[in-house]
Formats: structure tokens, sequence, C-alpha cells
């Protein structure tokens, strides 16, 4: 099960612009496509730069109806959030790392409602959280849903060192005691390199409630 | 909202037993509380400054003046969390007795020894340097008499900068301690956070030669390898990319000097290791002070990731740090290959090997970081080093 899912609110807008044609830009319509989300057009100041792809290039004169239009963007910039609000469009969501995604919580902008590309499962915060891995990728999560506000409540590591020990007051399990708590843990995988092994182990352990974190 | 490394440290206080008071009532000072509580972390109150604002309690908290204070029964273990160090705050907290420097912690900087909000200021040579003058001279702090017999002058990165952290620099506690020895000592402390050896060096021939020092002191190896250095320049410090990758970028859209900026150099690849880089910076430091009639000695330092056992609640920091958990990654093995090279290279007679000095201590607060008492440790081995050396008499 994936942990993070597109913003419900802008798969009901009709018109899906990404702004910019940049390598950021491209990236982005690159990855919507993959979750089936087809952007309707690149938006530029000034639509003169044509790229290669099947994907046209507009300027704000031709979005027909600005209702129903929103835009993706690679990046924070509040005062061309600012601007664009100022066109009459409502949303904005930015397909951000962590640090952005920590400014967009922050920020409250006067006339356009500004958004993280993705949030969270709803289904994951219905049990304790148990976040799999300390390393690297276990503490960057770990961030992450912080950021998102979302309580975690423990870790699990393999590593006989760490079991004991806390995680930023997280207590640390070892796979015998997360088995203990299964029905009542959803379990994030905090690695990538690592993710198909360990998604392995925990099934094997009877614990089905995973989740995958991409990094 | 707090770096990971910052929560990190407040964790640390709470589990040492400090308690958290929220300076301020307004969105960021919630989203603090909330975020604790995420963390386990008990708020004990805010402190609410505005008159106007009759707020009583914030998600079940009360909400207090800053009177409140003065009836705290355990001042010395608490820990106000305000989101910039202003004036007002400061004057408000002293007014009631407050022991700023200790209690007052910036929430967005927050560190166990105060971390002071330093801003560096711009250098063509060295990249950047901190805000100190001494003799007039930027990036330079003082101690003792100006015209003590011995002028020492130390260099260094974070772990010597003096300005970095409100604990005592091992440069302040050397002095000290040549003074308790009846020595007449003054020690100009050039240590600036992030400095690796090519900035040391440089340092040394702008402004410490015209210091005219008897005894020069290097301190330094942690910012010569792990997240610090520019792969393949090892002279270039990450702190200095940052900066003129900002700059670079800046210029594009705010600032013209024609053609003359477009893209940053970082000079000629380094072929060596780290550690031959190293080695050839301070033979290089060395020569020099030797023609000036200096004496030079080098200390390599030590590093959380050159212990080979942990104390157990040190297992625990270590993990917490972020930086070099207990599992081997590329950072922690750059710094384990770097001691190696060090320990099996031919000795210079202006070295000394200070890599296991804590190895029985637990002083870290971060991978490279001692607490003041590490300092301590440190300015002792310094001192009977020099005596040993004959380099003090």
């Amino acid at each position: 099960m994936e942990l993070f899912q597109v913003q419900p609110v802008l798969l009901q807008y009709r018109t899906i612009l990404v702004y910019g044609t940049d390598q950021g830009s491209i990236y982005i319509c690159e990855e919507m496509r993959k979750k089936g989300i087809i952007p309707t057009a690149y938006l530029q100041e000034e639509a003169i730069h044509q790229i290669d792809s099947d994907i046209p290039v507009w300027d704000k004169n031709q979005i027909e109806d600005i209702s129903a239009a929103c835009v993706v963007f690679p990046f924070w910039n509040k005062k061309i959030f600012e601007d664009i609000g100022k066109m009459g469009l409502k949303h904005i969501f930015v397909y951000g790392t962590f640090y952005q995604t920590n400014l967009i919580l922050e920020n409250e902008m006067k006339d356009i409602s500004v958004l993280p590309f993705f949030q969270i499962n709803e289904e994951v915060k219905k049990r304790d959280i148990v976040i799999y891995g300390v390393g690297e990728v276990g503490h960057r999560l770990f961030m992450e849903l912080l950021n998102y506000e979302v309580r975690v409540k423990y870790f699990c590591d393999s590593n006989a060192d760490f079991i004991g020990l806390k995680l930023m007051n997280k207590p640390i399990l070892s796979m015998e005691d997360l088995k203990r708590r299964k029905d009542s843990c959803n379990v994030i995988i905090g690695s990538v390199d690592y993710a198909d092994e360990i998604e392995k182990q925990l099934l094997e352990n009877g614990i089905e409630n995973i989740y995958q974190y991409n990094g | 909202m707090m770096s990971y490394a910052n929560l990190n440290y407040l964790l640390r206080d709470h589990k040492n037993g400090f308690y958290f008071v929220i300076w301020g009532v307004g969105g960021r000072e919630r989203k603090l509380c909330r975020t604790l509580s995420l963390l386990d972390v008990p708020v004990k109150y805010f402190i609410n400054t505005d008159e106007k604002n009759e707020c009583k309690e914030i998600y079940g908290i009360p909400v207090c003046t800053v009177y409140d204070l003065l009836y705290e029964k355990e001042q010395q273990k608490m820990q106000i969390l305000c989101f910039g160090r202003g004036e007002n705050t400061i004057c408000l907290l002293e007014s009631v007795g407050i022991d700023v420097v200790r209690q007052l912690k910036d929430a967005e900087f927050y560190q166990p020894a105060v971390h002071n909000d330093v801003s560096f200021l711009l250098d063509p040579i060295l990249g950047y340097v901190k805000p100190s003058y001494y003799k007039g001279i930027c990036g330079l702090s003082g101690y003792g008499i100006e015209d003590a017999e011995i002028t020492i002058v130390t260099l260094g990165g974070s772990t010597t900068d003096d300005m970095q952290w409100s604990i005592k620099s091992w440069s302040q506690i050397l002095q000290e301690r040549a003074v308790k020895e009846g020595k007449s000592v003054r020690i100009i402390c050039a240590g600036v956070a992030g400095y690796n050896i090519y900035q040391e060096l440089n340092q040394l021939i702008r402004d410490v030669l015209v210091l005219d020092p008897d005894i020069v002191i290097d301190y330094s190896g942690a910012n010569q390898c792990g997240n610090g250095v520019l792969e393949g320049y090892p002279n270039i410090h990450d702190y200095q990319k940052m900066l003129f990758e900002r700059l670079r970028v800046a210029n594009k859209s705010s600032f013209y000097i024609g053609n003359l900026v477009s893209e940053v150099n970082y000079g000629a690849k380094s072929k060596g290791t780290l550690f031959d880089n190293y080695q050839l910076m301070t033979d290089i430091m060395y020569s020099i002070c030797k023609n000036w009639g200096i004496a030079f000695v080098s200390y390599f330092q030590p590093v959380l990731a050159y212990k080979d056992k942990f104390a157990p609640d040190e297992k625990e920091k270590i993990l917490n740090s972020g930086t070099i958990p207990l599992k081997k990654n590329k950072v922690y093995n750059q710094y384990k290959q770097f001691q190696a090279d060090y320990e099996k290279s031919e000795k210079r007679e202006y070295q000394t090997n200070l890599s296991h000095l804590f190895d029985d201590k637990n002083v870290y607060f971060t991978d490279v970081h001692v607490i003041e008492e590490g300092n301590q440790i440190l300015a002792d081995a310094i001192w009977k080093d020099l005596k040993s050396r004959r380099v003090i008499l």
C-alpha cells in the first residue's frame, strides 16, 4: 500500500496545469502520468518556449475556465503563488521536497490555497504507526511524518544493537515485539534499498498492514 | 520546523530532566507545541507577552505571564523555547532574573550548548569568516593580556570556533590553564566553523603571520572528510560550495558584473587521497611557520567515528545523531579510512595524534563536537603536549 496519495481535491479539476517547462516540470508531468493523471498543459508567463511533448504549452490567456483549473508547481515561490491567486485560480499544488512541504504547511496564503501534491494515506493513521528501519531513510520518513503531524509510535529494526534503544524518543522493537502488536499496527518500510526484502520478512511473520515509502 | 538535529538535541535535554516553556502563543509556537506532543515531550506552559490577548490555555496547556517565571522552583532545569532571540525577550527575561544564556533557546536553532546566532561575513579568500575582531582582524578572538610573553594562535573548524556555542572553547580553557601555572600566555582563537585545512593555511598566511605569534596550533581533521568535503575537491568545504552556489544564482537575477561571473570554479581536482591532501597542507603550514621562526604543532582531532566501543547511552546518542549511524555508511567509512591513513603514514615531528583522546569518555553531543568537559580534557592534553615538546617551558 502506498503511504502518500495524490491530494483528492486535485483530482476534481478538469484542467491541470504544470508550471514551467524546465526539467523539474517535465519530471512532474511524467510522474503524474505514471499515476494516471494527464496534465492539460504546461503553463508559462509567455508561451513562446515549446517543448518536444504531446502536452501543449499555454500562457494564462489560453485557460478557458479559470475556476476549473489548478496549477502544479515544482518549487515554492510565495510571490508567484500570490500572482496566480490574483488570476482567479483557487488551488496550487507543490510537488516538492520535505523542506518545501514544511514551507507549505507553515505558510497561509491570502487569495489561494497551496497544498502539497501528496497527502498521507488516511488509512495509515487508523492504527499505531511503526517505521521499519532506523537508517537514513527511516530518519527521513520520521521527519516527513512529523511535518504532516502524524504520530509514529515505534520503530523496528533487525539489528540487535538497536533493540531496546529509542530513536526520536520512540522505542525500537524487535521483529518478535512487532509480531505481538501486528493487529494494532501499520508498518511503513523505512528503507529503499531493502524494501522488498523487508516486506517479505514482514509477510513471513504474519504482518500484512504494510506501507511503502519511496524515499 | 526545527531540523532533525535540533529536535534531537531537545530530546536529549528532555531525557536529562529539563522541562520546556514556550515563549509566545502564535502559530509557530502552537506548531512547536504540537510537534513536541508528537515526540511525547510535554510543554509545561506558554508565556503570553501580549497583554491584550486573554488566552488562558492552548491544547489544555496553561498560558502564563512572564512574571510567573519568578515562581519557578527549579529554574535551572527549565528551557524557554523562543523563536528568534530578540532584544525585548532578552531584556524582559533578564529583568526577572532569568539566566538568558543558559535558558533561552532559539527554537529554530535549538542546541544543547545554546547555539549562538552567528552571521558570518563574506571573505574573498576564505569564503566567509566569523564576525569577531581582534587587533582589527576579523575572524579572531583573544584571551589574555596583549603584552603576554607567549602568543599562541589556534586554528581549526567548529570544534575550535569559540563563537558557535555558549560553552568555553578549548582555546579559552588552555589560556586559563597556562595562567594557573604562572605562565604569561595570550591565546588568539582563529577557529571558524566549517574551515578545512586549506582555509586554515590561507588564514595563517593572511591573518596570522602579521600577529607575530610564538606558537601556532592547528586542531583539525574532521572537516577533511565526511559530508563537509566536496567530492574530488578536498580543499572546498560544503559551506563554501553552498555560499558560492547561492551567489551564482543570485548573480543571475539581481546583480550584474558583466561576463565575469557565470559559474563557480573549484580549482584543480585532487589526485591523491583525502589524507594526502591534508598532509600536504599541514606540511606547507609547518614550512611557513618554520621560515618565520614560529613553533607549529598539528593535532589530529578525535571524532565519534574513531571510537570502537560505545557506552550504552552513547549508542543511543549516536543513533539519534543521524550523522553517523551505527550501521556503516559512506561518511563513517571515509572517517575510518582517513584515520587509518594517518596512523600508517610517516609521522611528522610537528604532529600529535589525538584521535583516541575521547575513547573512554562520554563527551560527544554530535559526531564531532564535545561538551565543555570534553574541551577541558582537550586543553589539558594539548597543554601537556606543548610542555613535553618544550614549546612551552
